[in-house]
């Protein structure tokens, strides 16, 4: 037990220290207080639990009255925090792309039985502090915060808690540039249609699940989000993905809603350092197998 | 003597170290698998390397200049059962993933245990002409 875990705490620790420059020191108590991560299936105080249904904050239910959509002195809507006003953040969801729609997903025959067998085993790398991406993303403990930098033609979507990172939108224009790199987080691009955000992302690698149920991606995954404030409150999310490698054909999400929460922002997390419920990572409260000198 | 022990140390740390990189949850072929194949009681060192292109499964063995293509590679599965209603998960049947593939006038034939897991390895049997033998290779 101790190998891979002094291992993997080094390496979250370089992650950590890399991405330390935006953690805010709003609450190192938070972070103890989720246990494992926040995310474990079975318990998951605090986030997105398969047994607890979907995280706080999210859901598809009323909401209550909100202000209009916020925007930029050029008209296009505010997906984040609004300056002058108090910062904010977007609860935690997404937690099942195919929202109970299995047999109208285009699964390649191994794709589904992957999906079967993660129904199991529960095995999820970011139920392991690995950075999760994409769809992903939106069901981080404790939500995420995006931080738009219109000078800079780009925008950070910051994980509040498991992994503790980011991935940046690029929204200068630019196009997909040859040879991606394979990475967690992919090479994210976005432009504007009406007053949807829409992001394209490549190069994604094949070391996480698109949701916390375990749909699977090969690295052939082109992935679309079409992001939405409606409102003040809410962010519709929609997505498609198109991967020859493990769909027959691309497929479209129907709509989750994000909820807005007023005063969340990031906050220390050190996901690894944090982890006082090593078993609970594993969903059915199975233990670790130590008979590899890695936690994969 | 420390010289030994100090390579034993990096070569360990190297080796999690690549092991860590290399895990991945994409198709359960896909990537590279070393272990052994037996011919009585003389084992036999054994690396494969398979890629998925979304339509079919491509690889070789022992990459270098001694390498020799797959000349087909099949993945069959065989349906599970999900755990039946409010009944924990774990009480479902998985999926069972059979593995086939031809190679230097050999057949390869196994199945996948913990088959999209990060330990995942192949365990089966091997045979060419009158030889057989059992194999297995775990995914790097």
């Amino acid at each position: 037990m101790r190998g891979p875990f002094t291992l993997a705490a080094c390496l979250t620790f370089a992650v950590a220290t890399t991405s330390g420059a935006f953690a805010q020191d709003a609450g190192a108590g938070q972070g103890r207080a989720a246990g494992a991560g926040g995310q474990g299936r079975a318990a998951g105080a605090g986030g997105q639990g398969r047994a607890g249904g979907q995280g706080r904050g999210q859901g598809r239910g009323a909401a209550a009255p909100s202000a209009p959509t916020p925007r930029w002195p050029d008209g296009k809507p505010i997906l984040g925090s609004v300056p002058g006003q108090p910062v904010g953040g977007w609860g935690a969801g997404v937690t099942t792309l195919p929202q109970g729609q299995l047999d109208k997903i285009p699964f390649q025959p191994w794709a589904r039985a992957a999906y079967d067998i993660r129904q199991i085993d529960q095995f999820e790398p970011h139920t392991r502090c690995k950075a999760s991406g994409v769809s992903r993303q939106f069901s981080t403990p404790y939500g995420t915060e995006f931080v738009e930098v219109p000078d800079l033609k780009r925008m950070y979507i910051m994980d509040n808690g498991g992994p503790n990172s980011y991935r940046i939108i690029y929204l200068d224009g630019r196009s997909f540039p040859q040879n991606i790199p394979l990475t967690n987080y992919g090479y994210s691009i976005g432009h504007w249609e009406g007053d949807t955000l829409v992001i394209e992302t490549r190069g994604l690698n094949e070391k996480f699940w698109l949701d916390t149920r375990g749909t699977p991606h090969t690295s052939q995954l082109k992935f679309t989000e079409r992001l939405t404030r409606t409102d003040m409150n809410t962010m519709r999310y929609q997505a498609t993905i198109d991967d020859p490698g493990a769909y027959t054909a691309p497929w479209t999400t129907a709509d989750f809603n994000l909820r807005w929460r007023p005063g969340d922002e990031l906050f220390e997390y050190i996901c690894q350092q944090y982890n006082e419920g090593p078993t609970l990572m594993l969903g059915s409260q199975e233990e670790i197998d130590n008979t590899r000198f890695f936690v994969p | 003597m420390k010289s030994r022990s100090l390579s034993f140390v990096i070569a360990v740390v190297i080796a999690a170290g690549i092991a860590t990189i290399a895990a991945q949850e994409g198709h359960p072929l896909e990537g590279t698998w070393y272990g052994d194949y037996s011919t009585g009681n003389q084992k036999t060192d054994l690396t494969v390397v398979m890629k998925w292109d979304g339509k079919s499964v491509s690889g070789l063995i022992n990459p270098g200049p001694n390498s020799k293509p797959l000349t087909s590679a099949v993945l069959d599965i065989i349906p599970g059962k999900p755990a039946p209603q409010g009944q924990q998960s774990t009480t479902g049947v998985p999926p069972t993933f059979k593995v086939r593939f031809d190679v230097d006038g050999m057949t390869f034939e196994g199945t996948l245990r913990n088959p999209v897991g990060g330990n995942r390895q192949l365990v089966g049997t091997w045979k060419r002409a009158a030889q057989s033998g059992a194999f297995q290779i775990r995914r790097l």
